[in-house]
């Protein structure tokens, strides 16, 4: 374990009766770094970082968050991070100021209400009650009420489920800004765009098990998919042309006058396509590249959607 | 400690925001109080001043039950105790925050009722207002402590409700709190020995009509503080964060030990006191004649 790593999983595992929960679960998530645990529902996400949050007991391997086993020093590893849990509401008639000043008592360490108000764009809505709050003004104050004991660590249990895309948006820039702190986290989601843009490390979790890690980039490069590149020339070309490009794997023409190819190596494929171009005196009116998602990969993986 | 008395003033504030909450806390009882002094004691303040003890009992019995126990439920059904899962503190601030909010309130109703109760009806004020409020808080946090334990073994809120109304109406009709002990069947005075309710509304009248001192009802006192701690100890031992986490049938004999404390002081009574006497007592001095 390096001396960077604030929290290391090892060989984790958890049944519920005849069911495996989590089998032989390993990884680390190095200070500063924000790691995406993605999967379908079902896949053990919420079990696994249930765990690591000290709120559910695990049947074997070894787990230590900024220096803690969960397990035996519980108290003192919760007052060092920050949770979001799914599915949890407040009293209708607190206020956000009151929830923000009473979940803080609770920690030997803790940031203002005020701060926390300016930082989640919640000061208007200070003496608001909770049951008046919208959606994505409920969530805010969620992951403000994380931020209360202003932890090293964050755990978020999909923080955006559930939201419209606009909130999901808000609780991006709110994660972003985590990250540029150079807070560590770590969160669970089964949508890919949260995942591509805000993780820097990603484990696709499945059954209970990783299936694979690494850096978006990494996978999406792993992948055996292939790249989209649709393009529309000046003037036509011939199919059998490009077919005969570096890694093309796929071409066919399109009503719009463009073509589509596929390919494993799209920046090869590009370059060996502005040369044809080139030498045939020809141009690219509009071109687009569709690299593949962690989703191609996730239905690579498993021969299934994230959302079956 | 801080995170406890901060959430403490969350939830009195939450209860003064809340209608229906202010109507069953506070308006509710005071209307029990005029019911008992027109229709049963017809205005004469002997008679208020004796029905002051069942009045106090049905105030604090039902914030016990609905005030603590079943607000723990609601809380749990509504997600919110999920909420408070992730802090360092554990289930304890959550449970001695309502008992401790319920307290502030009830202490405040029941001053509140001793006040109309003068004003209105003309009787004294107690002689023993110390050894009242010590006899009063000790029911309070006993009641709290069945509210607790009820909620401990119930999964539900429809569960709860029907636990708290069965044990609501025993409590009330088979103690003396509602019919007076003299005109209670014999066997029924006997069963009257084993709920707490009775031990409270003999208290409080004893106080109110005889010099009598908190010595003298040191196995009542010891008994309500066990039933206290006790609630408190399985509320603890059987919190559930959320609605999944069911308990199953055989997890729920983990109440019975709650009953112990009445179980023993009404073997007590039965055996080798006089508490039926005396509260008879008490009724024919309030009531002459009957």
């Amino acid at each position: 374990m390096a001396d960077s790593t604030v929290i290391a999983v090892s060989e984790l595992r958890k049944s519920y009766g005849a069911v495996e929960a989590v089998r032989s679960i390993s990884f680390e998530i190095a200070r500063g770094q924000v790691f995406g645990l993605l999967g379908p529902n079902g896949a053990g996400k919420t079990t696994i970082i249930e765990i690591l949050e000290g709120l559910r007991s695990r049947d074997g391997g070894s787990v230590s968050v900024c220096g803690f086993d969960p397990a035996v020093e519980p108290r003192e590893l919760k007052e060092r991070i920050g949770v979001q849990l799914q599915q949890t509401a407040l009293p209708d008639r607190i206020t956000v100021a009151e929830a923000l000043e009473l979940f803080g008592a609770f920690y030997r360490r803790r940031l203002a209400a005020a701060q926390l108000l300016d930082w989640f764009g919640l000061a208007e809505k200070r003496h608001t009650y909770y049951e008046h709050l919208s959606g994505g003004q409920q969530q805010r104050l969620a992951l403000a009420l994380a931020m209360v004991n202003d932890p090293e660590v964050v755990l978020f249990d999909e923080p955006t489920a559930g939201l419209d895309p606009q909130t999901r948006r808000e609780v991006y820039g709110l994660i972003q800004r985590l990250r540029e702190e150079r807070r560590t986290v770590l969160l669970t989601t089964h949508y890919i765009e949260e995942a591509e843009q805000l993780c820097d490390q990603v484990a696709i979790v499945d059954h209970g098990r990783i299936i694979a890690e690494g850096t978006p980039r990494q996978m999406v490069q792993g992948s055996q998919q292939s790249s989209r590149i649709e393009f529309v020339p000046r003037s036509p070309i011939e199919v059998s042309r490009l077919e005969e490009l570096e890694c093309a794997e796929e071409v066919r023409s399109h009503d719009g006058g463009g073509y589509i190819i596929r390919s494993r190596q799209a920046p090869r494929t590009l370059m060996a396509l502005m040369r044809l171009l080139i030498a045939e005196q020809n141009e690219v009116v509009e071109v687009h590249v569709e690299r593949p998602s962690l989703e191609d990969v996730f239905i690579e993986l498993t021969g299934r959607s994230l959302r079956d | 400690m801080k995170g406890t008395l901060e959430l403490t003033m969350v939830r009195l504030k939450l209860l003064v925001r809340n209608r229906s909450a202010i109507f069953f806390a506070i308006i509710f009882p005071i209307v029990f109080l005029f019911i008992y002094a027109f229709l049963f004691a017809r205005g004469k303040p002997e008679a208020v001043r004796f029905l002051m003890g069942p009045v106090v009992v049905l105030t604090i019995l039902g914030s016990g039950f609905w005030g603590v126990g079943f607000q723990i439920v609601f809380f749990r059904e509504k997600n919110i105790l999920r909420r408070f899962r992730p802090l360092p503190s554990g289930p304890g601030p959550l449970l001695v925050s309502g008992i401790l909010a319920n307290w502030v309130l009830q202490v405040g109703v029941v001053g509140l009722e001793f006040w109309i109760a003068r004003l209105v009806f003309g009787i004294p004020w107690p002689s023993h207002p110390v050894q009242l409020f010590v006899v009063g808080s000790l029911g309070l946090f006993a009641f709290a402590g069945i509210g607790l334990v009820i909620a401990s073994i119930t999964n539900t809120m429809q569960e709860t409700q029907v636990i708290c109304n069965l044990l609501w109406f025993a409590f009330m009709f088979l103690s003396g709190a509602t019919v007076p002990m003299a005109q209670l069947p014999g066997l029924i005075q006997h069963v009257a020995l084993f709920l707490p309710s009775f031990y409270l509304v003999y208290g409080m009248q004893s106080l109110l009509f005889r010099d009598l001192s908190l010595t003298a009802m040191i196995p009542e006192m010891v008994a309500l503080s066990l039933t206290t701690v006790t609630g408190y100890l399985l509320g603890l031992k059987l919190f559930r964060w959320d609605t999944q986490m069911r308990l199953p049938w055989r997890v729920k004999a983990w109440a019975l030990p709650a009953a112990v404390p009445f179980l023993v002081l009404g073997l007590w009574a039965n055996l080798y006191s006089d508490r039926i006497r005396e509260a008879v007592e008490l009724f024919r001095a309030a009531w002459p004649g009957q």
